[in-house]
């Protein structure tokens, strides 16, 4: 890449930098830059630059990044679930999901959608007021 | 210049829109501000496509101004994007049609410094008001 003066600031100039710590929002949360992935950098300003490749390279990395995340999200809550001695069985049931989904998400097998990982959130911060909530809501609609 | 200064002839672009578009061809011409344009998309690469098309749609009707941002000049438009462009506004996916784009032209690279959906209404260098 050749030297280019940074648009932002005047004055410094543009360069590729990989360095760890660098986050960047993706989807529905901020994600971690891979540490080797190189940014064009402002070494002044600290402005970065995307060009079109680098904008799909850096797609790649950070949707793995992402589904990732939401992998460990999911597991997170479902610890939390699980230590609130509910059952996985009946959380498959109540969010429509195939009996043995979420032991497949939690062994990483699976990639759970960012709405699961949510509602499992929702789940896992009272879990017997909202599964009984789920519950009644599913009731009256058989009714 | 003293036309231009009364009013009887519309400012033009500084950079030559053909040549801007001739540069951006390229896959690694385009250089997107992160704070300034990729922070309205959701991912890079939507911001990367939306910026091509932009370019590429691009016409000189839409050129509002040329701003001298010590040392650099750049060439600010109004562009007008039909169908719409999906942008993150204060975390809502909203479809924008007017955006405001601020570029400069390098050899190689167009530095897109600006490329965000239109805060305020704007007026074009030929007089047409484009509001967000």
């Amino acid at each position: 890449m050749k030297k280019i003066r940074c648009a932002q600031c005047g004055k410094g100039t543009i360069r590729p930098v990989a360095s760890p710590g660098r986050r960047e929002w993706y989807k529905t949360m901020e994600v971690e830059v891979p540490a080797d992935f190189a940014i064009p950098t402002c070494d002044r300003c600290g402005e970065e630059w995307l060009s079109v490749r680098q904008s799909q390279a850096l797609d790649g990395v950070l949707e793995t990044s992402y589904t990732a995340e939401l992998v460990r999200l999911a597991s997170q809550q479902l610890a939390k679930l699980a230590g609130a001695a509910v059952e996985q069985k009946r959380i498959e049931h109540l969010l429509g999901l195939s009996q043995g989904y979420l032991s497949h998400v939690k062994a990483g097998r699976h990639a759970p959608s960012p709405m699961l990982v949510a509602e499992l959130v929702l789940l896992a911060k009272d879990p017997e007021r909202r599964l009984k909530e789920l519950e009644a809501f599913w009731k009256r609609r058989a009714a | 210049m003293y036309l231009v200064q009364l009013g009887l002839v519309a400012r033009t672009p500084h950079f030559n829109l053909t040549e801007v578009k001739e540069v951006a061809a390229s896959p690694d011409a385009i250089l997107l501000s992160k704070t300034r344009a990729r922070v309205f998309f959701a991912t890079p690469r939507l911001a990367a496509e939306a910026a091509t098309r932009m370019l590429r749609e691009l016409t000189e009707s839409a050129f509002v101004e040329t701003k001298f941002q010590n040392p650099d000049i750049c060439d600010v438009y109004a562009y007008q994007a039909t169908p719409p462009i999906t942008a993150m506004v204060a975390g809502t996916e909203m479809a924008c049609r007017a955006w405001y784009v601020k570029f400069t032209l390098l050899p190689e690279h167009v530095l897109l410094v600006s490329f965000h959906p239109l805060e305020q209404p704007i007026c074009t260098a030929r007089g047409k008001k484009v509001t967000p």
